[in-house]
C-alpha cells in the first residue's frame, strides 16, 4: 500500500459508513461537513498543507505586509532569497524602540536590507528595517488553506494512517448530536486524532488543554462533572493509548 | 477554495441541536431561537478574537495636540495591544499600559506636568477612550494596534469572522457550549462541557501557533 493516496470524498464517506454497523444516523451533508471539519482541524493542528507566496515590497516605505493566505507557525520568510530571522513586536520594541520608523536607508547601524520579520497577526507580518526602495521580493513559506472537499469526486492526498484518523474524527463529530454511549464510544477516535497530531507537531503538546483532554493532566479528572462518563472514559482511553505507545 | 459562511456554521450547529439545518433561520423545537444562536455565535467569535489576538487592527493615526491626554478608541475596539508615541520633537517610544493607581503613585504630576508620554490607560478611562501620560509637551501622533471586533455574522450567508481553520472550534463548539449550557429544556451539561473544552482547546492552539511562529 502506498504511503500517500489520493482519496475522494465519496470514498471517505463510504469508509465512514463502514465504521458503523447499522443504518447511519447521519445524513450525507453531515458526513461531508464532518470530513471537512476534520481536514481543517488537522491543518490547524499540524499545518499539513503548505504553500509559498512571493510578495513584492512596496516603496513608501511599508512596515506591514498582508499575507494572501492564512499562515501559521514556523513560517519561513526570505528577502530576495536571503532568509530573515523571526522576531516579535515586543522584542523589537524592547531592544530597538524606534524600529518601526527605520528603513534600509536610515544608516546609524540599521542594516541595508530587511533582516527580521515579526508576525503582527495570523495574516500579517512586519519587517525590519522597512525596504526604502521597494520592488524587491518577500517570499513566505507557510501553511495554506485547507483543501476542503466540495464534490464527491474531489480528492485529498493523505497517508493511510491519516485517513483512519480523519474517519475516526468524522465519526466522533457526527456522533455528538446523538450523545450518550454512541458519542462516548467515539471518544477514543478523537483522542487518537489528537495524539497523531501531537506526534506530527509537538508544539501543540505544550497546550494545557491538549494535555488535559489527552489525560496527561490530572486536573482534567478533577474538573470533570461528578460521574461524567464521557470524561472518565476519555481518561481511561488516554491511559490505554499511552500504555500502548 | 470554498469560503466558510455563517449560515454553514449555523446549519452545523442546528444539526447537533437536532434541528433541521436551514442556515439558522428557524428553530422548530422552540428550545432556542434563531436570534439567540446568532448572538452566541458573534459573542463567541469576539471572545475568540480577544483571547487569541490572531487578528490585529491598526487604527488611523491619532493626532495629538500638546497638553491633550484623552483620545477616542475605534468603535470596533476589543482590547489594546500596543500604543506608540511619535512626537514632533523626534521622540518615539512605546507607551506602557498602567492603571490609575500605578500612574498616580509612579508619577503623580502626570496630568499637570508636560513631558514625553510614557504610559497609557484604557481601563481607567471612560469607555472607548484612552488616556496617556505624562501629558505631551509637543504635538505628535499615536499609533494604536488593537484587536478589533469581528464582522457581524447572521443568517444571510456572510463570511465568518474567524480564519477558516478555527470555524469549528471557535464558532461551532463555542456556540454549542452556550446552547447546551442554557438553563432550560435543551440543557445538556455533559455536551456543554465537551463543547466548551473544544472551544478552549482551539483558543489555546491558535495562541500557541501564533506565538510558536517566533
Amino acid at each position: 500500500m502506498p504511503g500517500y493516496t489520493a482519496i475522494t470524498r465519496l470514498d471517505l464517506r463510504t469508509r465512514l459508513t463502514e465504521m458503523y454497523e447499522g443504518v447511519p444516523f447521519w445524513t450525507t451533508d453531515e458526513a461531508n461537513d464532518a470530513l471537512n471539519e476534520g481536514l481543517r482541524f488537522w491543518n490547524a493542528l499540524t499545518g499539513r498543507w503548505k504553500t509559498r507566496i512571493v510578495i513584492p515590497t512596496t516603496p513608501g516605505p511599508t512596515l506591514t505586509y498582508l499575507l494572501p493566505a492564512p499562515l501559521l507557525y514556523r513560517a519561513r520568510v526570505t528577502f530576495n532569497g536571503i532568509p530573515m530571522s523571526p522576531s516579535s513586536r515586543e522584542d523589537l520594541l524592547n531592544g530597538r524602540p524606534r524600529w518601526y520608523l527605520e528603513t534600509t536607508a536610515s544608516g546609524q547601524g540599521v542594516p541595508t536590507v530587511p533582516t527580521l520579520f515579526s508576525p503582527r497577526s495570523l495574516t500579517t507580518i512586519d519587517i525590519w528595517p522597512m525596504d526604502a526602495v521597494g520592488g524587491n521580493s518577500l517570499m513566505v513559506d507557510g501553511v495554506a488553506e485547507t483543501p476542503v472537499l466540495l464534490l464527491d469526486t474531489d480528492f485529498v492526498d493523505l497517508a493511510e494512517a491519516d485517513v483512519s484518523n480523519l474517519l475516526g474524527y468524522a465519526l466522533h463529530c457526527v456522533s455528538l448530536k446523538k450523545g450518550g454511549p454512541w458519542f462516548q464510544s467515539t471518544m477514543g477516535y478523537f483522542l487518537a486524532f489528537l495524539k497523531a497530531a501531537g506526534e506530527e507537531n509537538d508544539l501543540i503538546t505544550t497546550s494545557q488543554m491538549y494535555r488535559r483532554v489527552m489525560g496527561l493532566d490530572n486536573r482534567w479528572k478533577v474538573s470533570a462533572l461528578p460521574g461524567s462518563s464521557v470524561s472518565q472514559l476519555a481518561a481511561q482511553i488516554a491511559k490505554q493509548l499511552q500504555a500502548g505507545g | 477554495m470554498a469560503e466558510v459562511l455563517d449560515t454553514d456554521i449555523l446549519s452545523q450547529i442546528q444539526t447537533v441541536l437536532m434541528e433541521p439545518p436551514d442556515g439558522g433561520l428557524t428553530i422548530p423545537s422552540g428550545l432556542w431561537t434563531s436570534a439567540e444562536l446568532v448572538n452566541r455565535l458573534n459573542e463567541r467569535s469576539n471572545r475568540f478574537l480577544k483571547g487569541t489576538r490572531i487578528l490585529v487592527g491598526e487604527a488611523a493615526p491619532i493626532p495629538v495636540t500638546a497638553g491633550q491626554s484623552r483620545f477616542d478608541l475605534p468603535q470596533d475596539w476589543l482590547t489594546t495591544l500596543t500604543v506608540l508615541w511619535t512626537g514632533q520633537d523626534g521622540t518615539a517610544n512605546e507607551l506602557v499600559r498602567v492603571d490609575a493607581f500605578e500612574a498616580d503613585h509612579g508619577y503623580a504630576p502626570w496630568e499637570t506636568t508636560r513631558s514625553t508620554p510614557a504610559f497609557y490607560m484604557d481601563e481607567d478611562a471612560p469607555l472607548l477612550s484612552i488616556a496617556i501620560g505624562p501629558i505631551p509637551r509637543v504635538n505628535g501622533v499615536l499609533t494604536l494596534l488593537y484587536v478589533p471586533q469581528g464582522g457581524a455574522m447572521g443568517t444571510s450567508g456572510g463570511p465568518i469572522a474567524l480564519p477558516e481553520l478555527y470555524a469549528a472550534g471557535g464558532l461551532k463548539y463555542g456556540t454549542l457550549a452556550d446552547a447546551f449550557g442554557k438553563d432550560g429544556r435543551g440543557a445538556n451539561p455533559e455536551k456543554a462541557q465537551y463543547c466548551e473544552q473544544r472551544y478552549q482547546l482551539d483558543m489555546e492552539l491558535a495562541t500557541i501557533m501564533l506565538n510558536g511562529w517566533v
